[in-house]
Order: structure tokens, then sequence, then C-alpha cells
């Protein structure tokens, strides 16, 4: 009976990105001056485990580079070789190039034949058997399917023999337990021999004093030198059934047929014959070349993004428990039903209520399930500082706090690159260089903190810096000349910092010092309101910057405020509302330039009319003895003036941009009970809508918005 | 010195035997007498076999020093010694292969 595997290669691509994460996480963490065996172990296993499922799966492209990778770090936790900042960065960007191969094998694109190359060859220089700068074979096929071995005439590189010719350099250590397997290193070699000419030599060094032998453990390793034309998939045969009881490296000997090439250990540069060689031994072939079909279909519909979550089974308990009681209560309900009277309406009326009770808990802990920790968006950014502040030659401090506050899985995967955008904007642009912080009288480290918490109904991220801060003169003499801002006008603070996400900005005059913050900060912006959150920006110039962005914790469901303007029903979040009043026409204003405001508190809010905004027809023009919503949003208020103040309920959000277009303003829609649509309304994006912002619809621009950041 | 009794190493010298036969050359070592090995009847030898053989060679050429029964070396034991690439060292010092 045959194993359908490809449902499990989901799975294995789940989990092996999380086995990256994992490495990268320890390799950060790693201190060279003291390496942690502990962190060492785990980065080692990490890697172990990813190859020997990517062996499983048949994916030799990932399990030949995962075992260099091993190599590397079995050396680097037995002390054979020294844990240098070179050997972690080159692994860390191993791990790039692994998490790359498997994310194009996961969606059936070419694997980067170039990426790949670098990083073996990185590898090999730290396993100190290619001399710096020397070339490696690249694995020259397409995902997945096995390393090619150039058959005759198209060696994978210019000496090897790449399937022919030259033959092979075989490093075989087995295991002390191999004996007890059955396997006896003679009859492999015996197998060997049947291939071709065969030099073996032993190395006798591990075996110890007489007395002190377990006669039934193998304490010996052998080189072999294989003179034959046959690829490495034919030697690799010989040795399948050994493979996870000994160490084994397959290299191809060199030209003059005895020392062996630069390395391509155990999976080596070229394999299986199974496959043809792409022309030229370079560019990757079309994706999947060669994958087994059942791996095509394990990947359909990927799309890079895993589909599936982990969820505690506690919480699944949770949730059975309140089905449990939602069926108590159904049954209950039923029984009055079957025997209603009307003595027995106040029954059916605590059993409505209850069955709110319990549909409000049901949801709630269903919601519950999607809600995943935020560390998994924390976990990018050690590496983003990490990297960009070695290349910047800057030294920073990288603090993060609340990486167990949750929120709705989709907002956390869509929330990450805006993440690792700010927080490398931080290291670029607001960290100044060492010797600048000296000179103002900083500490040379600078500190960049990201913290997560709930607040309300949001989760807030704040990303701090001790850096320059931005130049508020600068930033705005920059949106004058650009007539962002009308010549002579002030603007409060946080409007001029707003200005760094105007795209208007964004690109202009990398060089300035708060140019930087402006670069791709509309994309930002625009993601994080895509995702109904807000951004804002404090800085302090010479002290430093916070960024802060506030989000909605579910995407799905919110507590909302029905009204009605015309015959249209909108809603707002629950939370986003202060106050309904009715309008004391005494009390409203025109003021120049910022239309009609409303004297409240002491203040004045600006007065929005939906029908002007979305262009529709109201019953109410006239705003004395009118209502209105006070709505706030990130400590800006705006009134909103309506026809009719209806209920506050549970609405299930809807997508309006992935059913329509994204609408300026609008946030989503809504079927109500009676199955009509209502629209939800944005309230940032009123403000800026009031403001004089975009009232059209965008019209969709999905890849930029995925590139963004 | 005289030899000690010839150790015989029966029809195989493998992962079967090793154990057993480790304890008998331990013995024999220790007995600080020449040991002599008769492998005339063998007929299958192992990794296992030639590792522990390799053992003992090393050290009892640092005592009182070992042969084959008979002077030459049993052709099983010269085939596999020579696939697992350790001829020279199954044999005595000196001694042919």
């Amino acid at each position: 009976m045959s194993v359908d595997l490809s449902q499990f290669l989901q799975t294995f691509f789940e989990e092996s990105f999380e086995g990256l994460d994992t490495m990268e996480s320890g390799l950060l963490e790693l201190d060279p001056a003291q390496p942690d065996a502990e962190t060492l172990n785990n980065v080692f296993r990490a890697a172990h485990s990813i190859k020997g499922g990517a062996g499983t799966f048949g994916l030799s492209a990932v399990s030949d580079f995962t075992h260099r990778m091993e190599t590397l770090l079995d050396r680097l936790r037995d002390g054979k070789q020294a844990v240098t900042p070179d050997a972690v960065n080159v692994l860390l960007s191993a791990v790039d190039c692994l998490r790359g191969m498997l994310a194009a094998i996961q969606n059936d694109q070419a694997l980067d034949a170039d990426a790949i190359s670098t990083a073996q060859r990185q590898l090999d220089e730290q396993l100190g058997q290619v001399p710096a700068g020397d070339a490696v074979p690249v694995p020259p096929q397409g995902a997945g399917g096995g390393h090619t071995a150039g058959p005759e005439g198209t060696p994978p590189r210019g000496s090897g023999p790449g399937g022919g010719g030259g033959g092979w350099w075989i490093r075989f250590e087995p295991q002390p337990h191999l004996f007890a397997t059955g396997n006896d290193p003679r009859r492999l070699f015996q197998a060997l021999q049947d291939l071709g000419e065969l030099e073996v030599e032993a190395d006798p060094s591990g075996l110890p004093p007489f007395e002190q032998l377990d006669p039934e453990t193998c304490q010996l390793a052998w080189t072999l030198r294989l003179h034959a034309d046959v690829d490495e998939a034919a030697v690799r045969e010989v040795f399948e059934w050994v493979e996870d009881d000994a160490r084994l490296e397959i290299r191809p000997l060199g030209a003059a047929g005895t020392e062996p090439a630069p390395v391509a250990e155990a999976g080596s540069a070229v394999a299986s014959a199974d496959e043809p060689p792409a022309p030229g031994g370079g560019a990757a072939p079309a994706a999947g070349d060669g994958r087994k079909p059942a791996a095509r279909r394990g990947n359909a519909g990927g799309g890079g993004n895993s589909s599936s979550i982990r969820v505690d089974t506690e919480k699944i308990d949770a949730l059975i428990d309140m089905v449990g009681e939602l069926v108590i209560t159904q049954s209950m309900l039923s029984q009055i039903g079957k025997e209603f009277t009307a003595e027995r309406l106040e029954e059916l009326q605590d059993g409505l209520a209850q069955l709110e009770r319990n549909t409000r808990e049901l949801q709630e802990n269903v919601m519950r399930i999607r809600m995943v920790p935020i560390s998994f968006a924390y976990s990018r950014l050690p590496r983003i500082v990490h990297d960009t502040s070695r290349a910047l030659g800057k030294v920073v401090e990288f603090q993060m706090e609340g990486e167990q506050t949750e929120l709705d899985k989709t907002v956390m995967e869509k929330i990450i690159d805006p993440l690792v955008h700010l927080v490398r904007n931080s290291v670029d642009h607001g960290i100044e260089a060492p010797e600048e912080r000296a000179a103002a009288g900083k500490p040379e480290t600078g500190t960049i903190t990201i913290e997560a918490y709930h607040k309300g109904g949001n989760i807030i991220i704040e990303i701090a810096d001790d850096g320059r801060g931005i130049n508020r003169d600068k930033l705005l003499a920059k949106a004058r000349s650009a007539g962002l801002v009308e010549d002579g006008s002030e603007l409060p603070d946080e409007q001029i910092y707003d200005l760094i996400f105007h795209p208007g900005l964004s690109t202009h005059d990398q060089a300035t010092e708060y140019s930087g913050r402006g670069v791709g900060m509309d994309v930002v912006k625009r993601n994080v309101r895509s995702l109904s959150g807000n951004i804002s920006v404090r800085s302090s110039h010479g002290q430093g910057t916070t960024i802060t962005i506030s989000l909605p914790l579910t995407l799905s469901i919110l507590d909302g405020q029905l009204f009605r303007v015309g015959d249209q029903t909108y809603i707002v979040p629950l939370v986003s509302v202060i106050e309904s009043l009715q309008v004391d026409a005494g009390k409203v204003s025109r003021v120049t330039g910022r239309g009609e405001v409303y004297h409240w508190r002491e203040g004045y809010v600006p007065i929005v009319r939906l029908h002007e905004l979305f262009d529709t027809e109201p019953v109410r023009r006239e705003l004395g003895g009118g209502l209105m919503v006070i709505v706030e949003d990130e400590e800006t208020y705006l009134g909103v003036f309506v026809d009719d103040l209806l209920d506050q309920q549970q609405v299930v959000i809807k997508s309006l941009e992935a059913n329509y277009l994204q609408v300026p303003g609008i946030a989503g829609a809504t079927i109500l009970g009676d199955g009509t649509v209502a629209l939800i309304l944005d309230i940032a994006g009123l403000i800026e809508m009031s403001r004089g912002g975009r009232r059209q619809p965008y019209i969709p621009e999905r890849e930029d918005s995925d590139e963004a950041a | 010195m005289a030899a000690h009794q010839p150790i015989d190493l029966g029809e195989q010298l493998d992962i079967t035997v090793v154990a057993s036969l480790k304890e008998a050359l331990s013995d024999a070592l220790a007995s600080g007498q020449t040991v002599a090995l008769d492998g005339t009847r063998l007929q299958r030898v192992d990794a296992a076999g030639v590792q522990l053989l390799v053992a003992f060679a090393q050290a009892a050429g640092h005592r009182a020093g070992w042969s084959w029964q008979g002077g030459s070396v049993p052709g099983p034991v010269t085939e596999a010694a020579a696939d697992l690439g350790l001829a020279d060292r199954a044999q005595p010092v000196g001694g042919p292969l």
C-alpha cells in the first residue's frame, strides 16, 4: 500500500518555516565569544528536522543544502570549529537561502540558482573545503526534484565529473551503532566496486585501544575514491540504507581523478540522474521541473501563506464546552416552543437571553482560535536590526516587549512587512552612527524598542528609537515647497509628522535626515489602513521617534452603532463612538478652510455630512435639531451628521475591497438581519476625507500593496 | 616464549562472534605469551571482525606479538581487510599478507 505523502507536504513547509525561524533567532542569540551549547543544539536540531523532512519528500535540493548547514553546525557545537561572527552570518544567509528555496518549491517557482550557489560557497568556505571565492557547482534544477547530474559532456563544473568522467570522492563515517543495524561497510564497498575501480583508505584514528573497544560498535571511518563513470545517485543508492547511521560526504573527484573537487557534501552539488541538466548548467528551468506531481498538488493555492493554524487544545476544549452549553439552551428553547403558552413568555425570553450569551461566548472562543501571539511577527525583526545595523556600522540594541500579546492571525500576517519596514527605517534613518551619537552626548549604542499591548478593542504596537528624531522644520519646509502645506499656515506637530506618510514626500531627498523615513512610508500607512488600523508619529528632534500603530484585534466581527442617512444604513465601530447628540444650531460655526464645525466639550469638531461625502440623498439637510454622532480616532474627533440612530449590534465584516473596490471612508460592509447591506465607516478615512482627502475609490493595485514596505 | 594454544576463529569472524572472541583474545594477551590465531576454517569475515583483528594486532604488537597459525593470513581475512582498506593492519608487523 502506498502512502500519499503530498497531504503532509504543507505541514512540512509550515514546520520547516518554523524551524527556520528557530534557527534564525538562535543564530541571532548566539554570542560568538561565549556560544551557548543549547542554542547551537536547537539550531542544529531545526536544521536536522528540515533535512529529514526534505529527504522524505524527495526534495533533495533542500536536504542537500541543509546537510551542509547541519555539518557546519555540527562542527560548531562539537567545538571542532570556532563560532565566529562570520560563521554566524554565513549560517544566517543560508537560512535566508533555504527559506527562499522552500518558498519557491511551495509555490512551484524556480529556485534561485545564484543565491544557492553563493550560500553554498559561503558554507563551504566555512567548512574549509573551498578556497574563498572558488566556484561551487550550482544545482541547476527546478524546484525540489533533486539535483541534476549533468550526463556526459555536461558536467556542472568545468572539471567535475557531474556523474561521469572523474568519479567520486566519498567520506564515510559510520556511527558506532552501524553494525547493530545489520549493515556491513564491506558489503557497501563491494557494491561500489561493482560500479568501478575503488580505492579504499581506512581511517582507524577513532579506534580505541583493544581493551576499551566495544567490538560490536563501529569505530572506523573511510575515505573512498571511486573511479567510475556513474552519477552521484548511483553512489548514493549504495549508501541508501545507512544514510541515517553515518555521516556521508560525496564529492566529485577533481580533474586529475584524485583530488576531490570543492565540496558537495552528502547530497552534494550534483545528484539524481532522473532529470536533465539545465542548459549551460546555469539558469534554473521552469518551476517544478521534474517535481513529483503529488508534491505539486500539495502546494496548490499555497501562495506562500500558511493556511493552517496551530491551536492549543485548551482553546478547543473551551469551544466544545461552549457548544455543549449551546445544545442545552437549544433543547430548552425547543421544549418551550413545543409547549408554548403565554405564561411561559418570561421563560422564553430567559432562554433567548441565554442563547445570546452562548452565541457570544462561542463566537469569542472561535475568535480566540484565530488569535496568535505577535511574537510571530516579531520573529523577523532581530534579524533586520542585526543585518541593517551591521551593514551601516551602527550599534543597536533591540528590545521587544509584549511578545505574547495576541492578535488575529490575518492581522498578524499582514502587519509583518510594515513592521519590518519601520524597524529597518529606525536603524537606517533614526539611529545615528556611533560617533555622531557620541558627539551628541548619547551612548554609542542606540536603542530600538518595539512594544505591543492591548488597549480597548485594539492592539497597539509602538516602535521607538532614541535616534536623531525628525527635523520638524525641514519636513514642514519640504512639504511647503511640495505644495502640500500652504505658505504661512502653521500645523500642529502631529500633522507635520504625519506628512512623512504622504506619498508626495516619500521619495524625495533621501539624503536629508528625515526623508528616509518617508521612503515607502505611504505604503506602510496604506497597509495599516487596509487593516482598519491607524499609524501615527511622535518625534523629538535629537531624542528619537516613536511610531504607533493601532490595529483592530480582529478583522472579522465588530460591535457597531447603526445609523441611517437617506436610505442607507451605516455602521461605525462602537469603540469609536464618543457621544450621540442632538445638534444645537447655535453651536455650529463655519470656519474658512475647515467647513462646518461644532462647538463640543470646550473645543470644535468638524462636521461631516455623509450624504455629501458619498453623494447620496439625505432625509434631512438642516443641522439644527438633527442628530450627530461624535466619533473618535486616535484622539481626533469628528461629528457625523445622521438622519436617524438605529441599534447597536455585532456585525460580521465583509471586505468591500475584496468584493468591489477600496473606497475611502468605508472600512467594509456587512449584511444585516433583514438581508440589506450596510456600509461600515472607516473613521480615520472619514477624517482624512473631511480634510480634503481622496473620495474616489482606489483602483486595486494589489501587487503594489503586496510589495509594500 | 612459547606460543599459547592457537585460538580457533571458527568459520566466521563477524559481528555475531566479536564479543566472545574479544574476551578470548583479551585472556590470551593477558597471558603475556605470543598469541597464535587459527583462521584455517574461516569462511566469513565482516567489518566488525576486521576491526577487532586490527585492534588486537595493535595491542599484541605492543606486547608479546602474535601470528597466524600456519604463517599465512587466511584468504577470507585477506579479502575482507583489502576490501576495507585495512590489509596492512590485519597482519602481524612485518608479516606477509
